[in-house]
């Protein structure tokens, strides 16, 4: 086995790695916005929801809400879940989401009460106010700790190997288990280290750009 | 903006629910038979194009064809196989799955777990070691009070944690193979594992310093595993004597290197 061939092999594992990674940024994005929103919701019972439903995701681990969304149609309904890659997708998107939500909502709350003051004696909508006086400024406040999440759920992919999602290290893992290969394992390091350093790049960049918030 | 954005957002959950949606329909049909199995020379492995082989993978194959059913192999994690079972992400264990043994947490006989089909092959565990070490291992008792390696819920386990006493300790693995690793760097002093699997991998490409001790162990047999009740036992058992008596599970073996250890035992049940 070459060198050329195992990183050709890894490469199609960290294709997987980048599938997890970028669709739970998709849906997760998103839905970290609504779910922000429900816990700050003047009704009560929803904002009561919602913060349960937070503390329960984040409260316990990752990896056991992936084998509960995998295992559990099974058990209780005789229905088994056919998409390993789809669960992962799922668990990994609802679990980002509830962090995200909270970084939102720290975001938002960090915002000061006269802008929304202002805002209202201008006449302006709700809504109108979120998206053109709060919003980007929440977005340049929160970079950095979504910068940490994000880089965080790089690695949390490989997570997704407890129900055999095929990701790199489990690639890797391939190796040593039917061509006696053991150093393919700690190059995929390489992998991780350098496609977090890209993001970081990114964010720095990002962070620069949005840098004439600065009140 | 605001109606972009909650077109946007309408958007997004509505994927996600496809997506779920997609994820639990389908499941595994009865015309599938989706074999776990986990990567186990020479029994299941990967070939040089990434494609499964080996003698458990071709015979499910052959049994499957028999049965006019599609084969799919799933990867699994060992300790997982009941759970998998159970769920209908799969719906057989076949994977030189050892018949005659005991599970260790539990204490509980394999057979209380699954229902078996008639057993199909010899095996025996066997210790791994380093090679140099081999001076220290020359019976079982010299096992007592180290460290071992086995694959969690294996059969090497449940022997592992009998040799070892209750000075030694016992380190679980995700796979069999695995436990190659932690002898090779040291952090354990010895694995059980299948001897199949040994004699393929101890004492080649980075498992080189590897060897296979020389302590007899006692013998026991592969079966396949099916889900309690499960009406696929008789027809794979109905199958697996069809190619016993027509010489195709003969000819498999020989081509593995196996025909010594095949033994199509259709007396037995668990």
């Amino acid at each position: 086995m070459s060198l050329f061939s195992v990183t050709v092999q890894l490469l199609e594992g960290f294709r997987t790695t980048f599938l997890v990674f970028a669709l739970t940024l998709l849906f997760s994005l998103p839905l970290g916005l609504v779910i922000a929103f429900g816990s700050m919701s003047g009704f009560r019972p929803l904002r009561y929801f919602v913060r349960v439903f937070v503390w329960i995701i984040r409260g316990i681990p990752l990896m056991l809400q992936i084998f509960i969304i995998f295992y559990v149609p099974g058990f209780l309904l005789g229905q088994p879940v056919s998409s390993r890659f789809g669960t992962a997708i799922i668990a990994f998107s609802i679990n980002y989401a509830c962090y995200f939500s909270e970084i939102y909502r720290g975001g938002i709350e960090s915002v000061s009460r006269s802008q929304f003051e202002a805002g209202q004696v201008l006449g302006m909508t709700r809504p109108q106010i979120f998206f053109r006086v709060i919003l980007l400024q929440v977005i340049k406040r929160i970079m950095a700790p979504m910068s940490n999440e994000i880089i965080t759920l790089v690695k949390d992919t490989a997570l997704a190997r407890v129900i055999m999602v095929v990701e790199i290290l489990k690639v890797a893992e391939n190796f040593a288990s039917s061509q006696a290969l053991i150093w393919p394992l700690f190059y995929t390091g390489a992998f991780y280290l350098l496609f977090v350093g890209l993001l970081t790049l990114l964010f720095g960049y990002t962070e620069r750009k949005l840098g004439y918030f600065r009140v | 903006m605001k109606r972009i954005i909650s077109l946007a957002l309408t958007g997004v959950l509505l994927i996600g629910m496809v997506v779920s949606l997609a994820s639990c329909s389908g499941g595994s049909g009865d015309s599938k038979l989706v074999c776990g199995i986990t990567a186990y020379e020479p029994m299941n492995y990967r070939d040089g194009s990434g494609n499964w082989t080996g003698f458990d993978t071709e015979f499910a194959a052959l049994v499957a064809q028999e049965l006019g059913m599609k084969v799919e192999y799933q990867e699994i994690e060992w300790g997982s196989k009941y759970s998998e079972l159970e769920a209908g992400t799969i719906n057989c264990i076949w994977n030189g799955f050892t018949a005659n043994t005991v599970e260790t947490d539990t204490g509980k006989s394999r057979s209380e777990y699954v229902d078996f089909s008639y057993s199909y092959m010899l095996n025996q565990q066997c210790v791994v070691i380093k090679a140099e070490r081999a001076g220290e291992f020359a019976s079982a008792e010299s096992l007592a009070g180290k460290t071992a390696a086995a694959e969690k819920g294996s059969a090497g386990e449940t022997f592992a944690v009998e040799a070892v006493g209750e000075a030694g300790a016992v380190v679980d693995s995700a796979a069999q193979v695995n436990t190659f690793i932690e002898v090779k760097s040291g952090a354990v002093d010895f694995a059980v594992v299948d001897i199949l699997l040994a004699k393929e991998l101890a004492g080649s490409g980075d498992y080189s310093d590897l060897a296979i001790a020389g302590i007899e162990l006692p013998s026991e047999v592969y079966a396949v595993g099916f889900k309690k009740g499960s009406d696929l036992t008789e027809k794979v058992n109905g199958a697996m004597k069809t190619l016993s008596d027509n010489g195709k599970l003969a000819e498999l073996a020989e081509k593995y290197g196996l025909e010594n250890s095949l033994q199509l035992d259709t007396s037995f049940a668990g």
